[in-house]
């Protein structure tokens, strides 16, 4: 069984990037199961959704609380090691740090508020936790990205094929060619641009 | 028939897979309760939204437009009148359906009443969602729970794949005994949670499932009275009838669920088992999506010699008490996991297992504990199903009063903060 936590705000496609996953995992021949931590949704707040993955029949219905992989779509997020409660050694955490112009998650000027991932540099704690339990970390400038091919709003970029492109790249369970099946099935006329998204992701995420 | 090359614009899975083949699509359990609505050709929706039900009806209102038959999808003020709407449409015939949760079923409950003492064969489903006060998002099942004397059935999925069936398979039997069924699952553990689930062809269903056609109904060309004031004994007499033909869904739903296997592959069974052998210590009872994870726990306890089996139980009315006699013999320890409560009494789930194991003489009646958990969505893990497995296995009788889970794990905690 791998299983795959993803951090986010309400509005970052959070739960989307889930689905998406679990659609490409499932062309692969997975047993999937991909869900929303439900709270009262609200544009912006904290929020996260689970994503497990496993060649046998998935049995457990319960959250996920010792996540293989992490997946923080807001660096902001990341001030508090909360996110990483239960993060399993030599796990794979991918993080949004190409945080466009979302108000929210400001890189420019202020990016020590992310304790310097804004600039894609680790907070000390993170850096400590990562060479205690071996968590490899990789960097995307996800949001970047979505705002440059105009998905979402260019004060609100939806950076979440992105990450899944990133996630790809980043963990090889799921592959880019999966991921952009599965986006071309599910998003439509939208899938064009996305599946770009995933692809220059794919590219461009690197070790931090 | 609906296209089968339209892309899917919203990832609901609203289109038929391109191939007919069994190929399974990634939805939710909500989506594929709407699914098993429009296979089974309903001919009337009427419904008011309600967290977490509310996708049910959204993915219903993708589907229908692509219905090749007459339809009706209402849209109205409340869930009383959902319930009312639908009253007046499966009496004039229409296959009829509806979606709730929560303070939307209480609401309903008057008509609920109605409808199976009117014998229509409503199918609805309820995604469990914890009642108010304090307001509550999440899964418990308390608010079906607390319609079960109203004479309809109720049926509790595990899976999306079981939500899908279990739609069809509820038409069908509800037609046959004229009597409403309900489908429950689980808010957000089922209801949200997006699994592979195989799409059954509209010719398995046609097969399976033919047309309604009641043998009385309500027709403006040959008007009729229906539900008006009888003497008290005529109404006795009906009231025993409505108990007779209820008991009677559980045979029916078993040779409906064979032929459903014949014809897909897939069972439905009223009560399922796992792990029950002659070693078996202590049987869980579970129900619904909690059920799936008490069998990876099962899985796991064995693994550590505890000899732990489980029963997952989908039909809670009519209640299955002599299969389940028959499934627990010979095993000691019974465990009933309830995640609703009868105030000042019990759970509800223990009540009734304890009922059917009553008529049992004392030497031969297996030993019930009571635990309740999963309350407003707790989450119900692997680790909850040991700790209750290992508590009433290091215990000779019961408690008394049944158990709160949650207090046992901040024992265990202190248990091992101690120990630190």
């Amino acid at each position: 069984m791998i299983e795959t936590r993803l951090h986010g705000r309400g509005g970052q496609g959070v739960v989307i990037a889930s689905l998406i996953l679990a659609k490409a995992a499932q062309k692969q021949g997975f047993s999937v199961q991909a869900f929303p931590e439900f709270g009262v949704e609200r544009r912006g707040a904290p929020l996260c959704a689970f994503l497990r993955l496993d060649e046998n029949p998935i049995r457990i219905r319960c959250r996920i609380t010792s996540p293989d992989h992490l997946m923080v779509f807001d660096p902001y997020l990341l001030q508090s090691p909360v996110l990483v409660d239960g993060f399993k050694p030599s796990g794979t955490l991918t993080i949004n740090i190409g945080t466009g112009s979302n108000p929210a998650s400001q890189s420019s000027g202020d990016g020590d508020k992310a304790g310097g991932l804004g600039r894609g540099v680790l907070p000390d704690w993170l850096k400590t936790m990562k060479d205690k339990h071996n968590w490899k970390i990789f960097g995307v400038e996800a949001s970047g990205l979505a705002a440059s091919l105009g998905i979402g709003s260019a004060s609100s970029p939806v950076a979440n094929t992105a990450m899944a492109g990133a996630f790809a790249r980043a963990t090889g369970i799921v592959s880019l060619d999966s991921i952009i099946e599965a986006m071309h099935e599910s998003f439509g006329a939208e899938a064009a641009k996305n599946i770009e998204a995933a692809k220059q992701a794919y590219e461009k995420v690197r070790r931090l | 028939m609906p296209k089968t090359d339209e892309q899917d614009k919203k990832g609901t899975g609203a289109t038929f897979p391109k191939k007919m083949e069994p190929v399974p699509i990634v939805i939710t359990g909500n989506q594929a309760v709407a699914w098993g609505a429009f296979l089974a050709k309903t001919q009337v929706i009427s419904a008011y939204p309600i967290t977490p039900q509310t996708t049910i009806i959204e993915a219903l209102a993708e589907l229908m437009p692509k219905a090749d038959w007459p339809y009706r999808f209402m849209t109205v003020e409340s869930e009383h009148s959902a319930m009312a709407s639908l009253i007046g449409s499966s009496m004039a015939a229409a296959r009829s359906f509806t979606a709730t949760s929560s303070q939307g079923l209480l609401l309903m409950h008057e008509l609920l009443h109605w409808a199976s003492g009117a014998r229509l064969p409503i199918v609805m489903a309820n995604v469990n969602r914890a009642i108010a006060a304090p307001w509550c998002l999440w899964s418990d099942q308390q608010d079906s729970l607390s319609q079960r004397d109203t004479g309809w059935a109720q049926i509790y999925c595990a899976t999306a794949q079981e939500a899908l069936d279990a739609v069809i398979l509820s038409f069908r039997v509800a037609e046959e005994i004229h009597l409403p069924f309900m489908i429950v699952l689980d808010a957000f553990t089922l209801s949200h949670t997006a699994e592979a689930v195989l799409i059954p062809s509209p010719e398995q269903v046609r097969e399976f499932l033919p047309p309604y056609k009641p043998p009385f109904k309500l027709d403006v060309n040959e008007p009729r009275a229906f539900g008006g004031l009888p003497k008290p004994e005529f109404y006795e007499a009906v009231r025993q009838r409505l108990d007779r033909d209820l008991k009677k869904a559980e045979s029916a739903w078993t040779s409906a669920q064979a032929s459903w296997r014949d014809l897909t592959g897939r069972g439905l069974e009223a009560v399922e088992t796992y792990c029950l052998e002659k070693d078996t210590e202590v049987a869980i009872i579970a129900s619904g999506a909690a059920g799936q994870t008490a069998h990876a726990a099962v899985d796991r306890m064995r693994e550590a010699s505890l000899k732990a089996g489980l029963v997952i139980v989908r039909m809670f009315r009519p209640f299955p008490s002599s299969r389940l006699r028959e499934v627990l013999a010979g095993i000691p320890k019974i465990e009933v996991v309830d995640r609703a409560f009868s105030w000042g009494h019990k759970g509800i789930w223990t009540e009734s297992i304890q009922s059917a194991f009553y008529s049992l003489k004392e030497d031969e009646r297996p030993k019930i504990y009571g635990y309740i958990t999963g309350m407003g969505g707790v989450d119900i893990t692997v680790k909850t199903f040991e700790w209750i497995v290992r508590h009433a296995i290091s215990r000779s009788e019961p408690e008394p009063e049944t158990v709160w889970a949650h207090d046992i794990k901040e024992n265990t905690r202190g248990k091992v903060l101690a120990k630190k």
